[in-house]
Formats: structure tokens, sequence, C-alpha cells
């Protein structure tokens, strides 16, 4: 039965908070339930709750509910946490502090007494987290690291770190991990170790940094309910378990007043010096690459500058820095000089000399890299190098004077833009014309009436009955010389020669005699046909 | 055909060139340049003539007037080889200068307002001819309608650069090192001084000065009488 309200805040004004738990005692291993309760209150955030490293509080869920007690409305929103112990010992949780709008209110504190794990039950699981090296100087590079060691399979875990105040992550620091198995007296241990490089920025006196928290999931022997839904969520398969690690100390030293030329570099590197062929050639590039190994940071070092030499030109490339964490931080950079000899002879290529600052010499240490002297053929004509990003660069020559006059060639030229205007307008004109024109046509076309254009009379297939068969022959006379406009006999006449109308007018007389007075005319159909054949 | 039109465009051209050359092969710069400079008085020199002006220049000592007489004959022939040699080596030649500044108009850089109007005019005549052509034959004309509208739009844009090169003309200050003031005015504090040989673009006029713009971005105005103007 859990102990409900340990301790109430007193109210700051109008609404009351409180902080409780389910129980003041837990055991390792075992997770129980907080409360922040609100009455007559609205906040505005979930409340947060001070919580010393070695108790794990995460927020569930939030609760509210309405009362009515003696005509008068009470209202209480519940903010549900589940608190995991990392560590045994006693421990002070809370306050808690409620955002209400403008208004803050504070809660009490609650003393919870955390009980070892049961004899029997101690999980072999070991944190261990630290600094290397532990003393350092400002801009070396120290390494952080964290070891989860575990003697049983975990199914994952989730590191919560300290903040690591007066160190700074750099470009080239990528974070190293290294995860393997070991075995002593026949029991396996899995080992997850990450290494963090970091810079120390800035001088301190010994440091403590707050012990990293892990959480780690691990099988759970919880039997589950029978009849209950599937275990979507894994909740009786898997349980959380909070370990802590030790705090970790840092001391970062000043560096010592540094000499002239001083780099910038912090650890101990060393240079090594590379010519691409020991011969060259006048306007031709020879590299000459300077390999730099150490345990320090080479963000923004770069060679020291090129010292004017009329008998070379010389670039630099962009470096190609690569770096590795382990337990120490290693770096390789590769710096390529491009050299052009512009004259032949021996070329002398002047010693760089680097200062670095030697974490373990506790000193500045100058390097000195000399290269061999260049050997350089061809001719002393000037050359320009238009690329040097190839091994074989392009080489063109490039001539030292401004190209010749012109001796012929128009001298003076017309103005001409009006040209341009004018014409332009005179296309625009034309073709909007044109446009015009078409879409005059569009709209007539589609403002057109369609008209039903009547057939002429089919003669090739004429009727059985004589009557019809007549007055069909009859039609087509008088389409054959008038068309579609059908007219009566005399009009139809008008449209064709008086030759031809005489021959019409003994057909039509043929045709009365036969359709209105029965004379019998053999030959009258042939005849008609033909006429109508010929005036096709 | 080609021939006639090519001589009503280049009306008033002259054959001044040579005689020039001919002073200049003789040794006689100063006599070449002064021959070359009375012919550019007559009218619009030629890209030709402002090209051999730059050398004439050059060749005096006096790098500014070069670049831009170089860069006056690059309004002309944009892609000119030698006129980009010249420029590059003279520009190489003074020190602590600001960038060149751009043209108001992008593409005046890579063709001049003449060839884009030469090639808008030739578009909307062939869109043109082709739209009364295929309207004679009863065909469908639309397509020829929007080659000649698009021929018109380029002829318009090269009106636009034409008229940008006038409006904002580039210009190349000469003589010495200049004041540049904040308002055009002879008492105005100066801000900052352009040296001999910088280009820069010419925003707006007022009075005797002219607001300029460096290739930094930075405006100010300063005598007229300082910079050459470039004008095409």
């Amino acid at each position: 039965m859990p102990l409900l309200l340990c301790w109430v805040a007193g109210p700051a004004f109008a609404a009351r908070v409180e902080l409780t738990m389910d129980s003041t005692s837990v055991q390792m291993g075992e997770s129980i339930g907080v409360t922040v309760s609100v009455v007559d209150g609205t906040p505005t955030a979930v409340p947060r709750i001070s919580t010393p490293p070695e108790l794990n509080v995460q927020y569930v869920q939030q609760v509210s509910s309405s009362y009515w007690v003696n005509g008068r409305s009470t209202r209480t929103v519940k903010y549900r946490y589940q608190l995991t112990p990392a560590a045994a010992g006693d421990f002070v949780l809370g306050p808690a502090m409620v955002e209400m709008g403008t208004e803050k209110a504070v809660t009490g504190v609650l003393e919870v007494e955390v009980g070892d794990r049961p004899k029997g039950e101690e999980l072999p699981v070991k944190v261990e987290a630290g600094f290397f090296p532990e003393v350092a100087y400002e801009g070396q590079v120290v390494v952080y690291k964290y070891v989860l060691e575990s003697k049983i399979p975990l199914l994952g875990s989730r590191w919560s770190l300290p903040q690591t105040t007066g160190l700074s992550s750099f470009e080239t620091g990528k974070t190293g991990r290294d995860a393997y198995v070991k075995q002593r007296n026949g029991a396996e241990t899995s080992v997850d170790a990450t290494y963090v490089p970091l810079v120390a920025t800035t001088a301190s006196t010994k440091q403590e940094f707050a012990a990293p928290v892990v959480q780690v999931d691990l099988p759970s022997d919880r039997e589950r309910p029978k009849g209950r839904i599937p275990d979507f969520f894994q909740v009786y398969e898997t349980r959380h378990e909070l370990f802590v690690g030790e705090t970790s100390h840092l001391e970062v030293l000043p560096l010592p007043p540094p000499p002239k030329g001083f780099s910038g570099l912090v650890g101990d590197f060393s240079f090594e010096g590379k010519l691409s062929a020991s011969k060259g050639e006048v306007g031709r590039s020879t590299q000459w690459t300077v390999t730099v190994l150490g345990d320090g940071s080479l963000e923004g070092f770069a060679l020291p500058p090129w010292v004017s030499d009329k008998n070379v030109r010389a670039y630099d490339a962009a470096p190609e820095i690569s770096g590795k964490t382990g337990e120490k931080y290693q770096v390789q950079g590769s710096y390529v000089r491009t050299m052009v000899p512009t004259r032949s002879g021996t070329l002398q290529i002047p010693p760089l000399t680097i200062v670095t600052f030697s974490p373990k010499k506790h000193k500045y240490v100058t390097h000195t890299l000399t290269v061999p002297a260049l050997t350089v053929s061809g001719s002393d004509e000037s050359a320009t190098v238009s690329s040097f990003r190839t091994d074989e660069p392009t080489v063109e020559e490039a001539p030292d004077d401004i190209s010749p006059v012109r001796a012929s060639g128009e001298a003076t030229w017309a103005r001409w833009p009006g040209v341009i205007g004018w014409l332009s307008g005179l296309f625009s004109m034309v073709v909007g014309f044109v446009v015009a024109l078409e879409l005059r046509d569009f709209w007539r076309a589609r403002r057109k009436v369609p008209v039903e254009v009547p057939k002429a009379p089919d003669v090739s297939n004429l009727p059985v009955d004589p009557v019809e068969r007549w007055r069909r022959l009859d039609e087509a006379l008088r389409w054959s010389m008038a068309g579609p406009r059908f007219v009566d006999r005399e009009s139809s006449l008008q449209a064709v020669e008086s030759s031809l109308a005489a021959k019409v007018r003994d057909l039509w007389r043929r045709l009365d005699e036969a359709r209105f007075a029965g004379r019998l005319d053999e030959d009258l159909e042939a005849s008609v046909l033909l006429f109508l054949r010929e005036r096709r | 055909m080609k021939f006639l039109a090519l001589s009503v465009l280049l009306a008033g051209c002259g054959g001044e060139i040579s005689t020039g050359t001919e002073l200049w092969d003789a040794g006689n710069v100063e006599g070449a340049r002064q021959h070359w400079e009375q012919v550019a008085d007559t009218g619009n020199p030629s890209p030709t003539l402002r090209y051999n002006l730059g050398n004439a220049w050059f060749r005096k000592g006096d790098i500014p007037r070069a670049i831009g007489w170089w860069r006056s004959a690059g309004l002309w022939s944009p892609r000119d080889a030698d006129i980009s040699h010249n420029l590059a080596f003279a520009r190489s030649q003074l020190e602590n200068l600001p960038p060149p500044v751009a043209p108001a108009t992008g593409w005046t850089e890579f063709l001049s307002p003449g060839e884009m109007g030469a090639m808008g005019l030739l578009v909307a005549g062939g869109g043109t001819f082709g739209a009364v052509l295929t309207r004679r034959r009863k065909s469908f004309v639309f397509p020829w309608v929007f080659v000649a509208v698009f021929g018109v739009v380029l002829s318009m844009t090269a009106l636009s650069g034409w008229n940008a090169q006038n409006e904002k003309p580039l210009a190349v200050v000469v003589d010495g090192v200049v004041g540049v003031r904040p308002d055009p005015m002879v008492d105005a504090a100066v801000g900052f001084e352009l040296a001999a040989g910088t280009e820069v673009r010419i925003e707006a006029r007022r009075d005797e000065f002219v607001l300029v713009e460096t290739g930094e971005g930075k405006r100010g105005w300063i005598p007229e009488v300082a910079a050459m103007i470039l004008l095409p």
C-alpha cells in the first residue's frame, strides 16, 4: 500500500502545489511513482523536478479532475512521473517548479531512501568514465572516454553525459567507438567504449565533471498476464535500469608565453616533407608534400607562407586532414605546395620552420623541414600556369604585352538602334494585321449558320410508278439547268444558252404528253438521261 | 543584297584606320593616336578604332584611358579575345583597385545590343513573312506568329540593353585619384577615394557630378570630368 502525501507545500497564492511520492523508500532495480498536483491553478508547462544525478525521474502523463464541494468548484491537475534510482543511499528529491503564466510556484522537497539490491540480485553491469589525460594544456586535445561493461546481454542503452564546460569539439575530431568481448575466468564480458575528442580551450584548476548516467534495457523476468492484448510495446519483455558512472576530473594548464612564430599547434607532432620529383622544368609544376602526424588538432594550421622568390612561384592547396579517436586522438594532415620554377638552374627551397608546443616535454619545440635542391631545366621564358589541379598542369605561353593594333577595318559606325525599333514596329504591325484577319475569320466561322444544300434528283434509281418516274425526270431536267435554285421551267431556261433551250423545250413537251396525255414515247427516257449526262 | 544592307547599316564609315597604322608602324604612336582621335570625333568610332586608341594610350603610359577605350570597344565586340587580353593585361599593371564593375544588363557582357537586335529582327522578319505566306495559303498561321513575337521580344531586349548602356554607362576614373562624396557638391566631405583606372558604372547625373558605383558596391558622387564615360 503506497504511502501518500509526504509533504505539502504552503500556497504561494490561490493555487496550491504538492509533490508526493508513492513510497519514501525504494530498492535498486525498482521504480516508484512521483506526482506533482496543482489545485486551482492552470500550469502552462510540465513542472520541473530538481533531481540528484543518482535518481532518474521521467515524466509519464497528466490527469485533470474537477470536484463540486459545498457549491464550489475545485480543479486538480496531476503530473505523473516515474522515479528510478541509480545508486543506493539517502537522497533529496525536489523541489518541483510549477509555471502558471508569469507566476511560479515551488513545492517542498521529499527524502528518498534507496536500498541496496537484495543479495544475489546484483546486476553484472559496470560503468566507467574519465578524461585522458587528466592534466592537459590549453589547446591540447583530451579524450573523454565512457565505457559500459556487462556480463549479460543488453537490449539497448542511452547515455546522459555531463556538460563539458571549457572544452569544445572540433571538425576533424570524430567520436570513436570500440565494442568487443573479453573473457575472464571463463565468463564473457561485453565492453562498449566511446571516445569523444575535445579541445581544452580554457585553462582551469582541477575541475570536477558530473558522472555520466546510462539507462540500459534488460530482458525482463516479469510474467506476462494471460488473456491480455498482445505485448506490442514489449512492456513485459524489457525492463530499464539506470547506472551511474564516476565523476571525472580534468586540470587545464595555461601555455607558457609563446615564442615568435608559434604555429598554434599544441600536441606532439612530427613533420615530413617530400618532393614529387628531384628534377624540375621551367613552367612545369613540382609538388612539395608536407605530412604532419600528431595527437593535437590541426584546425586552422597552414604551412608558413612562401617567401617571395623570383625563381619560382608557389601555390598552396587546401590541406587534407583526417583524425582517428581511441584512447588517444591521432591526426594526419597532408599539405601540398605546388611550385612552378620560372628559371633554370639549381633551385634551393628554403627550409620550413614550425614552432609547436609539446605537452610531453612541457615546452615549445621547433621543427625544421629541409628539402633537397631542385634541379630545373628548360628555357627561361616566362610561363603561366593555367591549372595545377592535375598531376601534369597545363602550361601555356602567355605574351607579356598587349595584342597589336589592327591595320584595317571601318573607322566609324552608324548608331543604328533606331533601325531595330522601326523594323520591329513594322513587323509587329504586319503580324498584328495577320492575327486580326485570322480572328475575324474565326469569328465569322463561328457565327455562320449551316445551310442544308438540296440534293440533285436521283435518276440512277428511277421509281417504278410511271407518273413518279416522269416527274423525277422533269425535276432532273430543271436541276441540270438551274442547279439547287430549282426554279420554274421558264426561269431555268434562262440559265442556259438558246440552242439548249429548244432541245429542253422539246423534251418537256414529250414529257408532258407522256405524263398527262398518256402518249407512249419509248425513246423519251433514254433521251432525257442522255441529255442529263451531257449536261453533267 | 547582303552588301546593300551592310552599306546601309554602316553608313558614314571611312577607311581611316590604315593611315593611323602606318604612323604607328613608323614609331609615331602620338601621331597615330591623334589621327585616330580626330577620326573618332567625326562620328561613332568603330570597335576597331576604339581598340587601336586603347593600344595608343597604353603605349603612351596612360593605362586608365587605355582601359576605357578597350572596354568601350567591348561594348560592340564583347567576345573579342584581343580586347579581353589587353584589358586583363592592363588591369594587372594597376594595383589595389576594386574589381571591375559589371554592366547594368548582364547579358551585354556576352552579346552586344546590336547583335541581339539583328538576331531579333531576323527572327521577327522570318516569322512575319511565314505568317503572311501561310495566311495566303489558308494554313495555320499561329506558329509563325509566335516566332515573330519572339523576334520582336528579342529586339525589344536589345533596345533595352542599348538604353541601359546609354542611361547607365560604364566609366573609368582617369587623371589621378578622385574623392568620392556622399552629395553632388564640391564642399561635401570626401567619403573615400578612387584611384585612376577604377572601372565604375554611372547611376545618375546631377549638375557636373555623376553618381558612380564600384565593383565592390560602394556608391558616391564624383566630378564628371574625372571619369571617361564609355558610350556605345
